[in-house]
């Protein structure tokens, strides 16, 4: 039963939601209206934000991670553009160096 | 001769001041028409970024791309492939070569062939000082303008060897197509 | 872990999306009866289970055909990695409601019998029986997927 479960584990691994999800989160829960004796309370919104990082959601988690992706993009964007530089590059030159011969 | 042209773009050259880059977006309605585009933009923000994530411990070209990128602001390519012959003008590329007839800018190296279609190299100066590479690859089927904000050794770029993290049978294969 | 719970549960990253949403809405409402952290975490896992069975119970997000009826794929081809997880993930979102919850809650949150059973409001026996009949059932689907013996 281990092999299966092993792969239920990482079949069932943590799931995160779009990047902007905690933004309207929160974003709805400040601009909700409640008509109780206990009025919304600024630090309320605390604990929303506070259970979003227990669920994974920290926002510091979030810009992590874009960042990480995004420095990854630039990367491989970079391994490309200088592959076809220097590609076409390699290609003047064996056209120079063949006129030259 | 063309190896002392390539030196002379040493990264060893001083820092130099803003060059204006060269606009690339004119080719864009080009992809509608070509069967392969790739586009690529990176400003010295993003060559910063990518820049963090090469690791010197890797391998020693990965410390000879981070010193080549050093003193670079931007890089710009567009390249097309088309499926046939003859699906891109002369004219398509005139706004690029138009920006290129600018005082500053200054071919190195030319070459024509009736079979294998144009290249060229240019030079951008300022204040006696490198401050931009041109490439315009102008090929039957395939269009690739390249556009570099700042000093770059071409020469070092073109001997670079290693793979960019790239494995070194698909670079032979680009290699290979670019024959 | 709330959105993931409901995605995991529903398969749809917008409705799980959506779900998510009510669920921190709702403990906005509620706040003022959550006393310590690990009874957020309670109190969120419990909320949104109940939200994904009722839905899913609600607006028939079950697949009609039960697992278990499902016809075994008929062309047998073996799966690489990404494809059996994705391929596990679906076999997981076929079973009913139940089990399928309690098999996330299991081995996404790590979570003991005891527990879910608390969590559920159900007899720990009855977790424990539907952990198995649902393990024992995956097992043969995908032992029927991939060939041969999948431990």
């Amino acid at each position: 039963m281990n092999e299966l479960e092993d792969r239920l584990r990482s079949a069932l691994a943590r799931e995160q939601p779009s990047l902007d999800f905690t933004r309207r989160v929160l974003a709805q829960v400040q601009h909700s209206r409640q008509d109780r004796v206990n009025s919304w309370k600024p630090w309320a919104a605390g604990c929303v934000a506070a259970s979003l990082l227990i669920g994974g959601f920290g926002l510091a988690g979030i810009e992590q991670r874009r960042d990480r992706e995004e420095v990854q993009a630039a990367h491989s964007q970079l391994v490309r553009a200088l592959e076809i530089t220097s590609t076409k590059l390699q290609r003047i030159q064996r056209k120079v160096d063949g006129i030259n011969q | 001769m063309t190896r002392m042209f390539f030196s002379a773009c040493l990264l060893a050259l001083p820092s130099i001041c803003a060059a204006q880059t060269l606009r690339l977006d004119n080719l864009d309605r080009l992809a509608a028409k070509a069967a392969e585009t790739v586009n690529i933009t990176l400003d010295g923000s993003l060559l910063q970024m990518a820049s963090r994530f090469i690791s010197d411990d890797s391998d020693a070209d990965a410390a000879d791309v981070k010193k080549l990128i050093a003193g670079i602001k931007g890089i710009s390519i567009r390249s097309f492939g088309f499926k046939n012959a003859g699906e891109y003008l002369d004219a398509d590329v005139e706004p690029i070569r138009s920006q290129l007839k600018d005082e500053t800018w200054k071919r190195i190296v030319q070459v024509h062939s009736k079979t294998e279609g144009d290249s060229d190299i240019y030079l951008k100066t300022v204040a006696g000082r490198l401050a931009g590479i041109a490439l315009i690859s102008a090929e039957p089927k395939q269009l690739t303008v390249v556009s570099i904000d700042g000093p770059m050794d071409l020469d070092g770029l073109s001997k670079l060897g290693g793979n960019f993290g790239i494995p070194k049978s698909i670079r032979k294969k680009a290699e290979e197509k670019a024959k | 872990m709330v959105f993931s719970l409901a995605y995991h549960f529903l398969r749809d990253r917008a409705v799980a999306e959506e779900l998510a949403q009510e669920v921190f809405l709702e403990l906005h409402l509620h706040q003022k009866r959550i006393e310590s952290q690990d009874h957020l975490r309670y109190w969120l896992r419990k909320v949104t289970s109940r939200r994904c069975i009722d839905q899913t119970r609600r607006r028939r997000f079950r697949q009609h055909v039960s697992l278990a009826d499902a016809p075994e794929p008929f062309v047998w081809m073996p799966l690489t990695d990404p494809m059996l997880k994705q391929h596990l993930g679906q076999l997981v979102a076929g079973l009913t409601e139940v089990p399928r919850m309690i098999l996330i809650l299991r081995y996404q949150e790590d979570l003991d019998p005891a527990e879910i059973a608390e969590l559920l409001e159900m007899p720990v026996a009855t977790v424990k029986s539907h952990l198995q009949r649902a393990l024992a059932l995956l097992r043969r689907k995908l032992t029927a997927t991939m060939g041969g013996e999948f431990e």
